[in-house]
């Protein structure tokens, strides 16, 4: 699977919020951990729903999670 | 690879239960049924140790249809040879028929139960998984849609003479295996598509 032009800062994110795991994450974001690694990864870009549960999990605004990969195809 | 595998060893597992190759001590749906729940008794034991060890252990929703390549495979297998043996003249109420009957849903009923030895109500399936599986949906369509053409084609080119001694049982269990092999072909793009998703990988499941 390509590369998603979406990126996301969702490691960083996670290490800020006390180390969370992936695993607490993917519960609190209802999703499975596979996703949250696809997701880290930059392999899968999430639904715009998924993308705001994210983004509430670490009290951010999806814009500040989210961001268009500046190398991408527009 | 490793999906190809789990399609042969399954499938070569089927031929055996149902061949007069071997005389099995108990009746072969028992014997596969205990070989589907030791099969699974492994296979939840070996996740539980990657998931404790390397943290990329198949989420549920892939177990999941891992479980349906190797129990659509193996029932699949065992029908097919079954039905090769019986020949095109398969009647409903006879010695063979039976046979097939009692084992193919005794294997039913371990494929039932090994799904439950393997569940572990987490997450079902979240969007990635639906995406997947709906990409593997719409390409086993056409292998559907494919295999019913071509049995069509078959069945209306096919001489008269040679139609004839075809029993509905017969027909019917051909019907059966189009949409075993489309199941087969839905699993099998659905595990092409988390490995793809796993960037390639070949230990992927």
């Amino acid at each position: 699977m390509s590369a998603s032009p979406v990126g996301n800062h969702l490691r960083r994110l996670r290490f800020d919020h006390g180390e969370m795991t992936q695993d607490a994450l993917a519960r609190a974001a209802g999703v499975t951990r596979q996703t949250v690694i696809a997701l880290e990864a930059g392999r899968y870009a999430p639904s715009l729903e998924l993308a705001f549960r994210l983004a509430r999990v670490f009290g951010k605004r999806v814009d500040e999670v989210f961001f268009w990969r500046d190398d991408a195809a527009d | 690879m490793r999906i190809l595998v789990v399609i042969l060893l399954s499938a070569a597992c089927g031929v055996l239960l149902a061949g007069p190759w071997i005389d099995w001590p108990f009746p072969p749906g028992q014997i596969g049924l205990v070989l589907m729940l030791a099969a699974a008794l492994a296979l939840r034991r070996y996740w539980a140790r990657r998931a404790a060890r390397r943290g990329d252990e198949p989420g549920e929703p892939e177990r999941e249809v891992w479980h349906g390549l190797a129990s659509t495979s193996l029932i699949g297998a065992q029908i097919a040879t079954a039905l090769y043996l019986a020949g095109p003249g398969l009647a409903l109420h006879s010695t063979q028929a039976h046979a097939l009957g009692a084992t193919a849903w005794t294997l039913i009923a371990g494929a039932v139960a090994s799904w439950f030895i393997l569940h572990r109500r987490e997450v079902p399936r979240d969007e990635r998984d639906l995406a997947i599986a709906a990409r593997a949906h719409r390409l086993s369509g056409h292998v559907l849609a494919t295999l019913v053409v071509a049995l069509a084609l078959l069945l209306g080119f096919t001489p008269p003479a040679r139609l004839q001694p075809m029993s509905h049982v017969f027909l019917a269990h051909l019907l059966l295996m189009g949409l075993v092999l489309a199941s087969l072909a839905h699993h099998a793009l659905q595990l092409w598509g988390y490995r793809d998703d796993a960037g390639g990988r070949e230990d992927a499941g």
